[in-house]
């Protein structure tokens, strides 16, 4: 078991079959890893769809509980749910903070129960409860920003009969 | 840095010289000290962090979850705020096509101007 903190995953296939395979491998979601990708902009945006429907496949979110992080210096219209950073030092300091050595005994009870919550986590179903949660907010978001709307015309409508009537009086 | 002492108060202080030193060297080691004990529980608080965070993490998504299983109000909600939202719009219809409205009066104008009376 090691100390959840920053990893470099290399990976030189990025097929979305051995992405799942690797990622498994390398227990993707229980630690925090960034990836490096050298490759032009096209086929960089190409890359990070194919990790995104990796991870999916294998049911970890790219967020929760771990980041899984691409670094490119490619210029991307990339808006989905992996974080894209162009160095390795924007990454999230958090993670990045402390230098790895040997556990004491109360460390490791620690990171025990870390681990612990970790697959508690996993074992529940993140992507269906958290698209879940996005649809059904996100529709009543949008029912509401409809009635401010209509309640926006209909106060600078009657605003403006009130103007016309003061008009007639004069 | 070391401050400067004026002349006049070096007269008083003299014999004084090895207790000061002894004074400057405890707060040197007293801080190298504090310094290795940060270092010590570095490891130990992050963790003690990281699982304040998971824990916040996972009672957030099993509470979602839960309340949408069994006490989901969206869909309630969801339909009054449907309801109140044709509500408003019939009133704000009602409103434009009143007689001598204002709208109407401007689509009358833009009419007009289109084909002009002869």
């Amino acid at each position: 078991m090691k100390l959840p903190l920053f990893d470099e995953l290399k990976i030189k296939n990025f097929e979305v079959e051995s992405l799942c395979d690797r990622f498994k491998r390398s227990k993707v979601g229980e630690s925090p890893y960034f990836i490096e990708i050298d490759h032009a902009d096209d086929s960089a945006e190409i890359i990070i769809s194919n990790i995104e429907k990796a991870l999916r496949t294998i049911g970890v979110h790219p967020s929760i509980p771990y980041p899984t992080v691409v670094i490119t210096k490619a210029n991307l219209n990339y808006g989905g749910g992996v974080q894209v950073f162009k160095n390795s030092e924007h990454i999230t300091k958090y993670f990045n903070s402390l230098k790895s050595r040997r556990l004491k005994g109360k460390e490791i009870g620690l990171l025990n129960k870390v681990d612990a919550l970790v697959q508690k986590i996993i074992n529940l179903d993140t992507y269906k409860i958290l698209d879940n949660f996005n649809q059904k907010i996100g529709n009543q978001r949008q029912l509401t920003r409809n009635i401010q709307l209509v309640e926006k015309i209909d106060r600078a409508i009657a605003q403006t009969r009130e103007e016309d009537d003061e008009d007639t009086y004069e | 840095m070391s401050k400067k002492i004026p002349n006049k108060l070096k007269n008083d202080l003299t014999g004084f010289e090895d207790v000061l030193d002894l004074v400057g060297d405890k707060r040197k080691l007293g801080g190298q000290r504090e310094e290795k004990i940060g270092k010590e529980y570095d490891i130990q608080s992050y963790l003690e962090q990281e699982k304040k965070r998971l824990d916040k993490i996972y009672s957030f998504l099993k509470a979602v979850n839960d309340i949408f299983i069994n006490y989901s109000q969206i869909n309630p909600l969801i339909k009054k705020s449907q309801s109140e939202v044709e509500e408003k719009t019939k009133i704000l219809v009602e409103r434009l096509y009143m007689k001598n409205s204002t709208f109407l009066k401007n689509m009358e104008q833009i009419y007009d101007s289109f084909f002009p009376k002869n």
